[in-house]
C-alpha cells in the first residue's frame, strides 16, 4: 500500500559549468528536437531530476532563511515544492494551505485525497485530504510532524481566516512572507526546465500555426480559440497559460466578435507543459488564404519595420548584467511609447517575475539583474496614430554570450524575409 | 428579485444582473459594518465587477490582476484591470483603474494609497479575500488601523441567491456544455486518447459560444473496485483525477466532468459513459443507474423553499437504503455560480448539523451529484442541476443519460 512506499528521490544532476549552455536532458540528440512523445534513448525532460533539484534548493533556502516550515497556497509554489501533476483550474483562488514543507523531517506534505499524480517520494502518510471543515483541517495540519513546534513559518500568501487558523494550531510560530525567497529559487532555469519551456513553446507555436491556417475573413474569434485548444490537446497538452485570443486592436466588441477581412489580428496563444510556460504573440493580416504570405501595404510594412527596429534594441538590452530598465530605455531610444502591458516578464512555472513595464512598479522586476539561463518573454508593440498596431513577443534566454531567441514561429507576412 | 415562476429571460440583461449583484454585496457590507470590500480571487472579482472574462493560468492572473473594490455607500465597484476594454460598458470612467500589482512592496504601497484615496480615508474595517505575500508582510504598516475580515462573510450570503438573469446565464452555460457533449460522446470509443476528448470538447464549446473554460476537462476511466484505484486518505473512490493521454479500451467506464463558462457563469456537466462503438451496460451497471435515479428523484422531491439541506441528504440516504450515496471527500449537493462549486453545499464533512441549519430559498442553485458504487462495477455518477423556485424547482440541465437511459 501507498503509505509504506518511501522511495528516495533520484540523484541531483551535475548542473555545474559543463551543462550550463545546454537545454534539455542528458542523452537526447539535438536531431530529435522538441516534441511530446517518449524517446527510448533518454528523456527530453528528466522530471525526477527537476524534482530533486527543486527539493534540494527548497530545503537549502529554508535553512538559509531560518524557516522551520513553509505553508504554500499559490499554485506555482505548490508545483515547485511537490512536483505533482496538478488539476488545472482557471484564474487565481484565495490562499489555502495546499502544501506544507517541514525543514526538520525533510518532508513535503500535500493537500490531496489520493496519490494519483503525486510523485513517489511523497508517501500516502504525507497526504492530507480535501475538507470543508475548518476543525478537520486544523486537526490534519496539527498532525503533520514538525509543524506544531515550528517557530518561523514561511508563507507565500494568506487570508484573514487562515491567519486565525494558524494562530490556533501553531501559537508559538511567526508567519513570515516567503514569496520573494520562493521566486528567487525559480529565477535561473536548469537544463531540464529549459527543455520543458522549449516543449511548451513548440506546442504553442503548433497551435498558433493551425489557427492561422484557419484564419479567414468573417471567422468568429472564438472558433480560433477552440481550434487552438483542440490542436494543443491533440499534442497531449491541455493546460493553457492563457485561453487563446484572437482580437482586433483598439476598442472593439469582444465576445462572439468576428474577424473582418484585411484586419490586423492580434494573436495570443499560451500553454503549460508540465506547468512550464510557452507563450507566443503575433500580429497577422486576415487575408484568408491560409499561411501563404500576402504583400502588406506600405504603411503596414513601415509599422513592421519599426517593430523590427524596436525589437533589435530590446534584444540588445537582454545581455547578462543588464536589467529591465534597459528594456524600458530601448523603447525610449526607439521613440516608441511603452505599451500598457508588460514589456517583459519571466517565464517558468507559468508567468513569473521579473515584471517590467510602464504599468509596473520598479521593484516588480525592472532592477533584477539579467543572468544566464533566466528566460524572459519580451514584447514589442508599435502603433500608428490611426490605431494600427503590430505586436509580437518572443521568448528569450539570457546567456553569457548574449540573448538567444527561443521562439521559432514566423513573424508573418507583414515582415520582410529574414536575411541569412 | 427571485426566480419566481418558471420563465427565465431569454436575453440576459447584463447591466441589470450586475446591479443586482452589486446591491447584494453592498447590503452585506452594511450588515457587517464594512467601509470597503477588496477582492482579488478570479471568481469573486467576476461576481463583483462583471468584467469580460480573460481565462488564464493562476500565475498569469497573479501578475496581471483584475481586482474589485467596493466602497461603503457606493453601488458601483471600482475595477482595476490590465484589460480596460473588458470593463462593463455602464461602469463610470472614475471607477476604471489601471491594474494593481501586489507581488512587490512598492505595488502594495500603491494599492494601499489607491484604496485610501477611493475610500476618502484609511478604511477602519475592510473585507478581503486574499493577501499576497508582500501584502501580508506590509499590511500592519500600509493598512495600519484597518481591521481585515474574510470576504467570504460578504460573498457567501450574496452569491447564494441568484437572480433570473444569473440563472439564465447558468442555464445557457449548461446548454452549451451539453450540446458540445453530443459530439464528444461519439468519440468516447476504443482507441481515442482522453486528451483528444478534451480537444473535441473545447473546440465545439467555443464554436457554440462558450466565453471561457473553467477547468481541465475530466474523463476518468474508473477502476472497477476501490482496491484497484489510487490510494485515498478516505478509503473511498478517487475522483476527479487529472486527465492523461490514456487510450480508451472497449468497455472502459468513464466519469465525465466538465465546466465551460458563459458570461462568467460556470456549467457543471457530469455523466457516466462506456467506451464502445456499441455501449451496452450490463445488468449490474443498469442497476447502479436505476438506484442513482432513485436517489436523485427522492432528493428532488424534497426541494422547496423552507426545506433544509438535511432534508435532502436524509432523503438521499433513505433512497440508497441507508448508505451514503456520494463521495466521502465531496458532497451530495453543491451550488454553482461564478465558481464551479460554491455554497450551498450539503453532505460535506461539516456534518448533518450544518446541513440542517441551511434553509432552501428561491434562487438557490443545486447541483446533485450522487454516486452509486457497487464495488466491482466501476460505479455510476452523473450530475443534474436545478434552481429552487417559489414552489419547488426548475431544471437548469437537460441531457440524456446514454447509454443508461433517459
Amino acid at each position: 500500500m501507498r503509505p509504506d512506499s518511501d522511495q528516495a528521490l533520484p540523484p541531483v544532476a551535475d548542473t555545474s559549468t559543463d551543462r550550463s549552455g545546454d537545454i534539455g536532458g542528458a542523452g537526447v540528440g539535438n536531431s530529435s528536437g522538441w516534441g511530446t512523445a517518449v524517446l527510448e534513448e533518454g528523456d527530453r525532460v528528466a522530471f525526477g531530476r527537476i524534482r530533486a533539484e527543486h527539493h534540494r534548493a527548497l530545503f537549502g533556502a529554508m535553512e538559509a532563511n531560518g524557516f522551520d516550515a513553509l505553508v504554500l497556497g499559490r499554485e506555482s509554489s505548490i508545483r515547485y515544492a511537490s512536483g505533482a501533476r496538478r488539476f488545472w483550474t482557471e484564474g487565481i483562488k484565495p490562499f489555502g494551505p495546499g502544501c506544507v514543507v517541514i525543514g526538520d523531517t525533510g518532508r513535503v506534505h500535500l493537500l490531496s485525497t489520493w496519490d494519483d499524480g503525486v510523485p513517489p517520494e511523497i508517501t500516502g502518510e504525507q497526504l492530507y485530504g480535501l475538507t470543508w471543515n475548518g476543525a478537520v483541517l486544523a486537526a490534519e495540519l496539527s498532525g503533520i510532524e514538525g509543524l506544531a513546534g515550528a517557530r518561523r513559518i514561511g508563507v507565500d500568501a494568506m487570508t484573514p481566516g487562515a491567519a486565525r487558523l494558524f494562530s490556533a494550531i501553531t501559537p508559538d510560530a511567526t508567519l513570515v512572507d516567503a514569496s520573494s525567497v520562493l521566486m528567487e529559487l525559480r529565477r535561473i532555469k536548469t537544463p531540464d526546465e529549459l527543455a520543458s519551456i522549449m516543449t511548451a513553446l513548440a506546442v504553442a507555436e503548433a497551435a498558433l500555426s493551425t489557427a492561422l491556417f484557419h484564419l479567414e475573413p468573417g471567422i468568429p474569434a472564438r472558433s480560433l480559440t477552440g481550434i487552438v485548444a483542440e490542436r494543443m490537446a491533440g499534442l497531449g497538452v491541455t493546460n493553457p497559460d492563457l485561453e487563446a485570443r484572437f482580437s482586433l486592436f483598439g476598442p472593439t466588441e469582444r465576445s462572439g466578435g468576428t474577424l473582418p477581412s484585411d484586419a490586423l489580428v492580434r494573436c495570443e496563444v499560451g500553454t503549460l507543459f508540465a506547468g512550464y510556460q510557452g507563450t507566443i504573440t503575433r500580429t497577422w493580416v486576415n487575408a484568408g488564404n491560409g499561411q501563404r504570405p500576402t504583400p502588406a501595404n506600405s504603411s503596414r510594412k513601415r509599422l513592421a519595420r519599426r517593430w523590427t527596429e524596436l525589437f533589435e534594441r530590446l534584444l540588445g538590452a537582454c545581455g547578462a548584467g543588464g536589467d529591465g530598465r534597459d528594456l524600458l530605455s530601448a523603447y525610449a531610444e526607439a521613440g516608441e511609447p511603452l505599451p500598457p502591458g508588460p514589456v517583459a516578464h519571466g517565464v517558468g512555472l507559468g508567468m513569473e517575475p521579473p515584471l517590467v513595464g510602464g504599468a509596473f512598479p520598479e521593484d516588480a522586476g525592472a532592477t533584477t539583474p539579467f543572468e544566464p539561463n533566466m528566460v524572459l518573454f519580451v514584447t514589442g508593440v508599435v502603433s500608428d496614430p490611426d490605431g494600427s498596431t503590430v505586436e509580437a513577443g518572443q521568448c528569450v534566454r539570457i546567456t553569457e554570450s548574449g540573448p538567444e531567441v527561443l521562439t521559432r514561429h514566423s513573424l508573418g507576412p507583414l515582415f520582410d524575409p529574414v536575411e541569412p | 428579485m427571485t426566480a419566481g415562476g418558471d420563465l427565465l429571460p431569454v436575453d440576459v440583461d447584463l447591466p441589470r444582473m450586475r446591479r443586482y449583484r452589486a446591491a447584494r454585496l453592498t447590503k452585506g457590507m452594511d450588515r457587517l459594518g464594512l467601509d470597503a470590500l477588496l477582492l482579488f480571487g478570479s471568481g469573486a472579482v467576476q461576481y463583483a465587477a462583471g468584467a469580460d472574462e480573460r481565462a488564464s493560468d493562476a500565475g498569469r492572473a497573479t501578475h496581471l490582476r483584475t481586482a474589485a473594490l467596493y466602497v461603503s455607500g457606493d453601488e458601483q465597484p471600482h475595477l482595476f484591470t490590465p484589460d480596460p476594454e473588458g470593463a462593463p460598458p455602464e461602469l463610470d470612467a472614475d471607477h476604471r483603474h489601471p491594474p494593481l500589482y501586489l507581488e512587490s512592496d512598492q505595488g502594495v504601497a500603491l494599492m494601499a494609497t489607491a484604496v485610501a484615496d477611493l475610500c476618502g480615508s484609511v478604511p477602519s474595517r475592510m473585507a478581503i479575500d486574499d493577501l499576497s505575500g508582500p501584502l501580508f508582510r506590509l499590511a500592519p504598516e500600509v493598512l495600519q488601523g484597518t481591521e481585515l475580515i474574510d470576504a467570504s462573510r460578504v460573498l457567501g450570503p450574496a452569491r447564494i441567491i441568484k437572480s433570473p438573469d444569473e440563472l439564465a446565464c447558468l442555464k445557457r452555460a449548461q446548454h452549451l456544455n451539453e450540446v458540445a457533449m453530443v459530439d464528444v460522446q461519439e468519440w468516447a470509443r476504443p482507441g481515442t486518447r482522453l486528451t483528444e476528448l478534451t480537444g473535441c470538447f473545447l473546440r465545439r464549446a467555443f464554436e457554440l459560444g462558450a466565453t471561457a473554460n473553467g477547468i481541465d476537462p475530466i474523463w476518468q476511466v474508473m477502476a472497477e473496485s476501490r482496491s484497484k484505484g489510487p490510494y485515498t486518505t478516505t478509503g473511498d473512490v478517487a475522483f476527479p483525477l487529472v486527465t492523461s493521454d490514456r487510450i480508451l479500451a472497449e468497455g472502459d467506464v468513464i466519469w465525465v466532468d466538465t465546466g465551460i463558462h458563459y458570461q462568467g457563469y460556470a456549467s457543471d456537466f457530469g455523466r457516466t459513459w462506456i467506451a464502445s462503438l456499441d455501449p451496452r451496460p450490463n445488468r449490474r451497471q443498469r442497476d447502479q443507474f436505476r438506484r442513482w435515479r432513485e436517489v436523485v428523484d427522492a432528493t428532488l422531491d424534497q426541494i422547496r423553499p423552507g426545506a433544509t439541506g438535511a432534508d435532502l441528504t436524509e432523503a438521499a440516504r433513505r433512497a440508497a437504503g441507508g448508505s451514503t450515496p456520494w463521495l466521502a471527500h465531496f458532497y451530495l449537493i453543491h451550488g454553482l455560480g461564478t465558481e464551479s462549486a460554491e455554497p450551498p453545499m450539503f453532505g460535506t464533512d461539516l456534518g448533518q448539523e450544518h446541513d440542517a441549519s441551511v434553509l432552501l430559498e428561491p434562487g438557490m442553485v443545486l447541483v446533485l451529484e450522487p454516486v452509486i458504487w457497487n464495488d466491482g462495477d466501476a460505479g455510476y455518477r452523473s450530475e443534474d442541476t436545478v434552481a429552487v423556485t417559489e414552489d419547488g424547482w426548475i431544471p437548469l440541465s437537460d441531457h440524456p443519460y446514454d447509454p443508461f437511459g433517459r
